[in-house]
């Protein structure tokens, strides 16, 4: 556990350096609703309708963006060998990578939503809500996301190959997500079945990919 | 001189491994004891980087064997937290000072003392500069500083005296005797005269 806590340090650290990437994923977020809220006209009401998909739509998008280059680094300095040669199990590089993804990108995102969900026409109490529903689908996003980059690790233009192979399992996250979204915001329903099959999804993600992760980073430094 | 806590063997039988699915290197075989040193020797691309990752554990040999013993397990993947590997890259961190990157390291080896490290190798001076700043010899000063941290048996050093200057180059010298007198074994890929007693081994292309 200790070299969780330190690998989970360095991550912190080099993101709040200068040139570190702490608000990439904010930032993106942030132009994206801000042009759908451009792209879907004045109309509150069309806004409002639209909400919930541009919100899951933003997140999706920027979690995948912000995980692009997650292992860029570690691989090309060889920090990454160093470390799979000093440990036979890289589960614990794994859970401090979703750690620091987590801490870094999708938390932030995820506390911003609901100003973000203004721009749309959704009240900032309610948004709230939404930001809840998020708090639960947000895991498999990220799981999904340490998975693809490291199946891109050490490839050039991995991010484009990585959002490719992220699309079908993105998907049923954010049809359930949209789903308990709107059931949030149109009856004030948090709990409903499409929630629960979202942290499902999470916890399936979460039991699912890491074995991949690993297998995907040995293969790159073969 | 303290001696390392384990004595560790490596041994291999007409080895050889592939690189991008092409066969690169093959039938490499050398036994090493407590205080044995190898040089790799070979034109560049003759996989002297692939053969020290096969030694790591992280490539499989596709034909022959490699073993290791450590006191009296027989294994062919090498013994928990006994190797140094040192990468043709200087693995330190641009944006984090060069201490933050050796105190991250030895979190990773668990424990090691820092100070020690950056004196043993001439890296006090640049401690608080962050290792983006460092020159590349700079850099890889910082990272042999790990070999202080880790106190780990096997040393696999890929270049080790790439970029270093002439006393940089004497260090490292003096650094692997230290090592092998403690009794670990050292594989070493360099073109550089590192003195008698190391057992030579050829790759050709």
């Amino acid at each position: 556990m200790k070299i969780v806590r330190a690998l989970l340090q360095r991550e912190i650290t080099i993101a709040f350096r200068s040139g570190g990437g702490w608000f990439y994923a904010v930032f993106f977020f942030a132009v994206f609703t801000a042009l759908a809220a451009i792209a879907f006209g004045p109309a509150l009401s069309a806004l409002a309708v639209a909400a919930p998909a541009a919100i899951w739509l933003a997140t999706a998008l920027a979690i995948q963006f912000a995980a692009a280059d997650l292992f860029e680094a570690d691989f090309s300095d060889g920090s990454l060998r160093v470390i799979a040669a000093e440990h036979q199990s890289l589960l614990a590089y794994w859970v401090a990578k979703v750690l620091a993804l987590s801490v870094v990108s999708a938390l932030p995102l995820v506390a911003a939503a609901p100003f973000f969900l203004t721009m749309l026409g959704v009240p900032l109490i309610a948004g709230a809500g939404v930001s809840l529903v998020l708090l639960v689908g947000v895991p498999a996003l990220v799981f999904v996301a340490v998975l693809t980059s490291a199946l891109g690790a050490g490839l050039r233009a991995s991010g484009l190959l990585a959002s490719i192979l992220a699309a079908p399992f993105a998907a049923p996250v954010l049809v359930f997500g949209v789903r308990a979204a709107k059931a949030y915001l149109s009856s004030n329903l948090l709990v409903t079945p499409e929630l629960l099959i979202l942290g499902a999804l999470s916890l399936f993600m979460a039991v699912v990919t890491p074995p991949f992760v690993i297998a995907a980073l040995r293969v790159s430094l073969e | 001189m303290d001696q390392y806590r384990r004595a560790i063997r490596l041994t291999a039988e007409n080895a050889g491994c592939d690189r991008a699915g092409a066969a690169i290197v093959r039938g490499v075989s050398f036994s090493l004891a407590p205080g044995d040193g190898l040089q790799l020797f070979g034109p560049n691309g003759s996989g002297k980087s692939s053969l020290l990752s096969m030694f790591a554990g992280l490539i499989r040999p596709v034909e022959g064997e490699v073993l290791w013993y450590c006191d009296d397990a027989e294994s062919p993947q090498p013994p928990d937290n006994s190797i140094f590997f040192l990468g043709h890259e200087a693995s330190v961190k641009p944006a984090l000072t060069t201490l933050e990157n050796l105190k991250f390291w030895s979190d990773v080896y668990g424990g090691g003392d820092v100070d020690l490290a950056l004196e043993k190798l001439g890296a006090t001076s640049f401690a608080h500069l962050r290792a983006g700043k460092l020159s590349a010899g700079q850099r890889r000063r910082a990272d042999l500083a790990r070999a202080v941290l880790g106190r780990r048996e096997v040393w696999l050093l890929d270049e080790p005296t790439a970029a270093l200057d002439r006393d940089g180059v004497v260090l490292v010298r003096s650094l692997i005797n230290e090592h092998l007198g403690r009794g670990g074994i050292a594989v070493v890929a360099t073109h550089d005269d590192l003195g008698d007693g190391f057992k030579r081994l050829e790759l050709t292309r």
